[in-house]
């Protein structure tokens, strides 16, 4: 009697032991580097709408803006860099041939919006164009409206200054599309 | 905000935890409620803690490794069969999620892992099932088949919240 309660308290032990750390191993997998990149260019985001409201409401005050405002929006900007520098390690760890063709933020923004970098590297060329324009894709399928040339792609200073938005967009898509897939796949 | 069990014990309810039994606890969350029922089941108890959220679970995993007899599970509680593997028969269910289908999780766990004569306690969330219809008429609509159990309005302590205490048939 009193050796099988024995066993099954062992069973039990053995049980919980192998529970917490496949629930560990779990933990690791969903804070893993591509949600590290995902909550940082959010958070770098956040930051920059905090800096400009902050900053307008500063010139509105004048000359009788103290010290302690100016200390905080100083604060607030090394904290930005801070932040920038880390997502830029992590992005040229994990995607380097996409830092080099789109740039920090912009990769970083492409990744978080797809969700991982493995499911960028499964997209099509096209879609990659069309990341961030949902809305407009959605209602141009629905209603007919004009389609959308581009989506999130057009913060990139080749399609900003380009004569032909639409043709530069593609361009860039493919070469972004071919860049994260060679370093999700090679080596 | 005290926790809602500890608010139905001192309330007075019986609750029919024994110690030795083996309690599957359904959205543990930090882990604050599920250290309270695993001292109340005892060293030769075992509590199963399930959670969904990774964020929450970091907090959860500390709890479970200070005490002997809790044991961490990151699945979704509306698919019993991918942890079956790791349960055999449980004496004792509670569940607190806020959920829209959240009496329909009960029933599915309950039909799977519960004993014969085996207890249960379920915290029910009026407003996370339906927003607009007044809560009486929901506690009306609601029934357990193959279950005794009564309901006890907990509006004092929790608002907007119900208990439903019993066992199988």
């Amino acid at each position: 009697m009193l050796k099988s309660i024995c066993s099954k308290m062992n069973n039990m032990e053995d049980l919980r032991i192998k529970l917490i750390k496949e629930t560990e191993e779990k933990l690791k997998q969903a804070f893993s580097e591509d949600n590290l990149i995902i909550h940082l260019s959010r958070l770098i985001s956040e930051l920059d709408s905090m800096i400009t409201t902050l900053n307008n409401r500063f010139l509105m005050l004048g000359d009788k803006v103290g010290e302690v405002n100016q200390e905080l929006l100083k604060k607030m900007q090394d904290a930005r860099l801070k932040n920038f520098k880390q997502l830029e390690k992590l992005m040229l760890k994990n995607c380097p041939r996409l830092t080099k063709t789109a740039g920090v933020e912009l990769g970083a923004n492409l990744v978080s919006q797809a969700g991982s970098i493995k499911k960028l590297a499964m997209m099509a060329s096209s879609k990659v164009q069309l990341l961030g324009a949902e809305k407009s894709l959605f209602r141009h399928l629905k209603t007919g409206a004009k389609a959308p040339k581009f989506g999130i792609i057009c913060l990139h200073e080749d399609v900003k200054n380009a004569e032909n938005k639409g043709k530069a967009a593609r361009v860039l898509a493919s070469e972004i599309s071919k860049a994260v897939k060679q370093d999700y796949f090679g080596k | 905000m005290t926790s809602k069990l500890k608010a139905l014990i001192d309330k007075g309810y019986k609750i029919n935890l024994n110690k030795g039994d083996v309690v599957l606890y359904l959205g543990a969350s930090h882990g604050v409620t599920a250290k309270i029922v695993s001292e109340m089941v005892g060293d030769e108890g075992f509590v199963y803690c399930l959670e969904v959220a990774p964020t929450v679970m970091k907090e959860l995993v500390k709890v479970c490794k200070a005490n002997k007899n809790m044991a961490p599970m990151l699945y979704d509680a509306n698919k019993p069969e991918t942890y079956a593997k790791y349960i055999d028969k449980v004496d004792f269910i509670y569940q607190d999620l806020a959920q829209r289908n959240q009496i329909n999780i009960f029933l599915k766990n309950a039909k799977r892992f519960l004993k014969e004569k085996g207890r249960f306690i379920l915290i029910v969330k009026a407003s996370s099932i339906d927003a607009v219809k007044p809560k009486k008429e929901l506690i009306k609509e609601l029934n357990l088949p193959g279950y005794d159990y009564e309901i006890i309005d907990m509006e004092k302590t929790h608002k907007k919240h119900y208990a439903i205490i019993g066992r199988k048939k």
